[in-house]
């Protein structure tokens, strides 16, 4: 992976009439790296897509591709090539002349287009399918084949809008492994948009995360998960605990903040944000512990009641209620060998250190 | 069962007056007309005739003809309305497409009658021209002739066509023009290679639906076509009427029938292997 910027996003919006899609983005894409726009739905993601691709223009600002401003450059002649969300798999052609839909303008002899051809269909696993009309291919199949088409071409960006929404749980977890081993194979940059946080977790080396037409945020998908900027982010990816607190001091990358049940603490403060005195403080419910056994120890403990748990088979959620809080803190525990499930009613201690706490805008 | 109960009144419908008068009309061009009467015993001479005298083939061969060029011309002139309509109308489709159909709303004799006035030796077109001073005398060469017949079918058969082919087009996955584009295809090709192979079906039956119907039209070569413009249908009249030799209008008429459906068929297939030759 370079870090040279393949794509560059400079002050771009969109509008729609009166409604803003993107409002003033700007952003860098490295060459070769695995980069996922992830929000909700009407959240910008696809449009921001689709004017990489050059389906759409920016109402201001510019799209750059290797260095190359895009404006008034047409979809066709811009190097980079999509896996549409419907597959759009031409269903009067057969797969090997789906695959090879593009190559008609490189005037390449039979044999080597053959070759290619065949080249591209092993690449995704569909070696001996060629021959085979849409019509008669699963929705994985048809998959592979808007992949093979698109990374014939050999285009600098590949682009995916949400190229796994429409496969079963299996098949899509199978298909991130597989898409993630052929993206580091083939060095090609790919562009995700999805709105499955957890896809985009295992499968980018960075994300950006858009609210309304924005980017909340753009970083590792450890940094978005373990320090999410925002309490929007935070709540889009995973769960969370979320306390009112006041901020009692500022001190470069750290803040001191006084949260009810936790006491006063000071907390690492990664992205030197400014934030108002009142603020928000997220738990993620995997960073709390339960000291079940009477010799467990943490570096600080809470007392509560354990109010429901809910078993979700390798982990259990419980919801406690502790004093100075009126929502209950929910906490998670794999369920390791030994680990009973607690009942509720039952008295517990909670253990967490500062590192648990993020402060969030 | 209950499939067979839910169709069998449009069956029994179907069968009685579409099989029953294929059956008359097929036992009739076996038997021959003697003055008043008719024999009955089954004889091939009716079709002997039919496909050896010169002017029952001219009359088909022109027949052939003029519904292969009204077809031509009426898909041909369909084919951008309704892509017009599928593709650039972004709202408001259904009031387009009702629109279409407003010359049905008028009788199809008076629009061919309101053609005659149109074309005519003082119709609207010479007499605009003359008063223009553009042409000496009227125009001749637009009435009472094969041009006319042509004119006047391309128009009534236009909504028919229209209408199929903006169904195929609409039936277009859009993304799978989006798709072309980003493999690299300008709007020319995309055009060739995508939109025009998929939206093959609604031509083919554009084209069944003008063909099929103009082969046995004898109502506007009867107005507008004069004496170059008639066709075989009008002689399968005259058999019928004026000439009371029903036998032999029935043969007329079985084998027109058997030409239309080989040419069809033809059609069909020529239509397929061209399309998937598009590559």
């Amino acid at each position: 992976m370079s870090t040279h910027p393949i794509i560059q996003v400079r002050d771009v919006s969109r509008l729609f009439g009166a409604f803003t899609a993107l409002d003033n983005i700007s952003v860098d894409i490295r060459g070769g790296e695995f980069f996922s726009l992830l929000g909700p739905s009407g959240c910008g993601k696809t449009t921001l897509l689709r004017m990489i691709a050059g389906f759409d223009d920016p109402t201001h600002g510019d799209i750059l591709i290797d260095g190359q401003p895009m404006a008034g450059v047409p979809a066709n002649r811009r190097p980079t090539n999509m896996v549409f969300q419907s597959y759009a798999v031409f269903p009067h052609l057969t797969v090997a002349q789906n695959v090879a839909y593009g190559l008609r303008r490189q005037r390449l002899d039979k044999a080597e287009k053959a070759s290619r051809v065949q080249k591209a269909l092993e690449q995704v696993g569909l070696g001996a399918l060629g021959e085979r009309r849409s019509n008669e291919l699963s929705g994985g199949q048809r998959q592979r084949v808007a992949l093979a088409r698109a990374l014939i071409m050999r285009p600098k960006v590949l682009l995916l809008d949400e190229p796994l929404s429409a496969l079963d749980k299996k098949l899509r977890e199978h298909m991130q492994v597989e898409l993630r081993q052929l993206q580091r194979q083939v060095g090609i940059t790919f562009i995700l948009v999805t709105h499955d946080q957890e896809e985009a977790l295992t499968m980018s080396d960075r994300i950006a995360v858009m609210f309304n037409g924005d980017i909340a945020q753009c970083d590792t998908p450890e940094q978005i998960y373990q320090h999410p900027k925002s309490r929007a982010v935070a709540e889009f990816i995973g769960g969370m605990n979320f306390l009112d607190a006041r901020m009692t001091a500022r001190n470069g990358k750290t803040v001191t903040v006084d949260a009810a049940c936790f006491g006063r603490v000071e907390i690492e403060n990664p992205h030197g944000q400014d934030f108002a005195s009142d603020i928000t403080v997220g738990v993620r419910p995997e960073r709390l512990t339960l000291l079940i056994d009477d010799n467990d120890r943490a570096e600080h403990e809470m007392s509560g009641q354990i109010v429901d748990a809910s078993y979700y088979g390798d982990m259990t959620y419980y919801s406690i209620s502790v004093d100075g809080r009126d929502e209950p803190i929910t906490v998670s525990m794999r369920n390791t060998v030994g680990r009973r499930i607690l009942a509720s009613q039952e008295s517990v201690r909670i253990g967490w250190g500062p590192e648990s706490l993020v402060p969030l805008s | 069962m209950r499939g067979f109960a839910l169709m069998s009144p449009t069956f029994f419908y179907a069968l009685l007056l579409l099989a029953v008068p294929v059956a008359v009309t097929i036992t009739f061009s076996f038997w021959t007309q003697t003055y008043l009467d008719l024999d009955t015993t089954f004889t091939l001479a009716n079709y002997q005739e039919v496909w050896s005298k010169p002017i029952y083939r001219v009359l088909m061969f022109r027949s052939l003809t003029i519904a292969a060029i009204v077809t031509a011309v009426t898909v041909i002139l369909a084919y951008p309305l309704a892509y017009y309509i599928s593709f650039h109308v972004k709202e408001r489709q259904a009031l387009w497409i009702f629109l279409i159909t407003i010359p049905f709303w008028t009788s199809y004799l008076l629009r061919i009658f309101a053609w005659k006035l149109i074309l005519g030796y003082n119709g609207v077109i010479n007499s605009t021209l003359m008063e223009l001073g553009i042409i000496g005398e009227p125009l001749e060469f637009i009435l009472h002739n094969a041009n006319a017949v042509v004119m006047t079918l391309s128009h009534a058969w236009l909504p028919f066509a229209i209408l199929p082919i903006f169904v195929s087009l609409q039936k277009i996955d859009r993304s799978l023009l989006e798709a072309a584009n980003d493999l690299g295809d300008g709007p020319v090709m995309r055009f060739l290679r995508v939109t025009l192979p998929l939206s093959l079906p609604g031509v083919i039956a554009a084209s069944l639906i003008v063909f099929i119907p103009t082969i046995g039209d004898y109502v506007t070569p009867r107005l507008v076509g004069g004496s170059d413009g008639l066709m075989i249908a009008n002689m399968i009249q005259v058999q019928f009427g004026k000439a009371n030799n029903w036998p032999l209008g029935a043969a007329l008429a079985m084998t027109s029938m058997l030409l239309v459906t080989a040419v069809s068929v033809a059609f069909i297939l020529v239509a397929r292997f061209l399309g998937g030759r598009v590559r």
